[in-house]
């Protein structure tokens, strides 16, 4: 009787041992930094402008150098813009990340701020906003006894597309009449190079100034300026009023003098 | 004797092993614990040391009296289960029921490790079987233990605590009383009177005195 007393003192210390390992192996990673998620931050993202399109890359880094695989590993990630107006919101399905992997990707997308600005929603193309990013990463660990989440916050500052843009008074030159403009533009841009800005010239009354309008180059990404000049449709009148439009990417504003 | 004193310094020893267990050492490492990460949260976090004083007390209270009581006994059992269950408990609360976040903005990160938190209340509740595997090995030398001890209305003690005259307890011998008959009649029987040594001396003057003489010849005394 007392042997299998003993028996069962032997077996219920072993299986409590059993539990401690368990315990101990699954816990420790976290604190020791085998198990590791780095989040992308706001100097990792970078930021590219194409045909209305801004495309966004953030990286992230996996760590997993412990002994048990990370099941069911899912990333999701919502960018919203100071408005709140959601940019993007999807998800990764990374899957199983082997133990004593690291796993390397990045998070990869992007929005189209043509249709948020010809939506109404002109803030991005002419204001500095800043994009907040929510990326949360769930995962299972020790064989899904452990359920891991991590968020995580971040706030990019976005360069408006267009900084600023202006109008100087006009200036006589002979029988024509010259303005000068100046248009500063987000460095996201200046990979598009020079592309055509066209400007047409109004009076008070709505009558354009000159006709047909004038298409001229401008540099994108740096300050750039240019001079409008044209023959007054009244000849040696300085007109009072001036409205100059700009059309750059499809995006249209307008500038008036004085 | 000597076993109910070993009992009591068990229990005395099981009392102080116990509560420095559960809860001095507890205490101490969750207040190391608090002031390190004060961004932890759990869910009993906010009162943790009242909870950990409460089933730490709890466990050492019936661990306590669990060693107090012989094995086999009923009571052991008892207190052991209850122990048990008081630590599958305080295993609960002191692990914030698996569940601990930590809050370090911009980050958040969440543990749900109830899984293993309930394995390791499965594996505390082995114990158990233990605890009503010595109560069944021990419960026949119990009941042999009983059934030895004399039946309460023989014992001694008991009679003599009665605040009438107990004759039982006295002598048969002193007792014995002569029949009707010879009330008046019988001699009572006297231990005999040793003769005293100094029978030719008289006690009172110290002349001599011989043997025949009831009364000193001297000083008249009696002898």
């Amino acid at each position: 009787m007392a042997i299998r007393t003993r028996f069962l003192q032997i077996g219920i210390a072993l299986v409590n041992i059993a539990i401690i390992a368990l315990v101990f192996t699954s816990i420790w990673p976290f604190p020791s930094g085998e198990f590791k998620v780095d989040l992308p931050n706001a100097n990792d993202v970078t930021w590219s402008y194409a045909d209305g399109n801004v495309h966004v890359i953030a990286p992230y880094t996996i760590h997993n150098g412990w002994i048990y695989d990370v099941d069911d590993l899912v990333i999701d990630y919502t960018v919203t813009n100071m408005s709140g107006t959601p940019l993007v919101h999807n998800s990764i399905q990374v899957g199983t990340v082997p133990a004593g992997h690291v796993t390397v990707s990045q998070l990869d997308f992007t929005f189209n701020i043509t249709r948020l600005y010809n939506e109404g929603q002109l803030g991005m193309v002419f204001k500095d906003d800043s994009l907040h990013f929510d990326v949360s990463v769930s995962c299972f660990y020790t064989m899904k006894l452990i359920k891991f989440e991590a968020s995580y916050e971040a706030d990019v500052p976005w360069d408006a597309l267009i900084r600023a843009y202006g109008v100087s008074p006009p200036r006589v030159s002979g029988s024509s009449i010259a303005i000068d403009y100046y248009i500063e533009t987000s460095h996201i841009l200046a990979p598009l190079g020079s592309v055509p800005v066209t400007l047409s010239a109004y009076d008070s009354n709505g009558q354009p100034l000159f006709n047909p309008p004038i298409v001229q180059t401008l540099q994108l990404g740096v300050n750039s300026t240019g001079t409008l000049t044209f023959l007054p449709t009244v000849p040696s009148t300085i007109p009072s009023f001036v409205e100059v439009h700009f059309q750059v990417l499809g995006y249209e504003f307008v500038t008036r003098w004085p | 004797m000597a076993k109910q004193r070993s009992r009591i310094s068990d229990s005395v020893w099981t009392f102080f092993t116990e509560t420095i267990r559960f809860i001095v050492v507890p205490l101490v490492l969750i207040d190391l614990v608090r002031s390190s990460w004060p961004q932890l949260s759990t869910a009993f976090l906010g009162n943790i040391m009242a909870y950990t004083l409460l089933f730490g007390g709890l466990i050492v209270a019936a661990s306590t009296l669990e060693v107090m009581n012989k094995q086999g006994t009923f009571k052991r059992m008892f207190f052991g289960l209850t122990g048990l269950c008081f630590l599958c408990l305080w295993l609960f609360v002191v692990f914030g029921g698996g569940i601990a976040s930590f809050t370090y903005y911009p980050y958040f990160i969440k543990f749900d490790m109830s899984k293993i938190v309930y394995i390791m209340l499965i594996g505390l509740s082995l114990r158990g079987l233990l605890v009503v595997r010595t109560y069944t090995d021990n419960r026949h030398l119990i009941v042999e233990q009983k059934l030895e001890e004399p039946t309460p209305e023989k014992r001694r003690p008991a009679a003599r605590r009665t605040a009438s005259p107990a004759f039982g307890a006295m002598s048969r011998v002193a007792y014995q009383v002569t029949g009707d008959d010879d009330v008046g009649s019988s001699t009572p029987t006297r231990p005999p009177i040793d003769a005293p040594e100094s029978q030719g001396t008289c006690p009172v003057c110290g002349s001599s005195v011989s043997p025949e003489n009831r009364s000193c010849p001297q000083c008249g005394a009696w002898l």
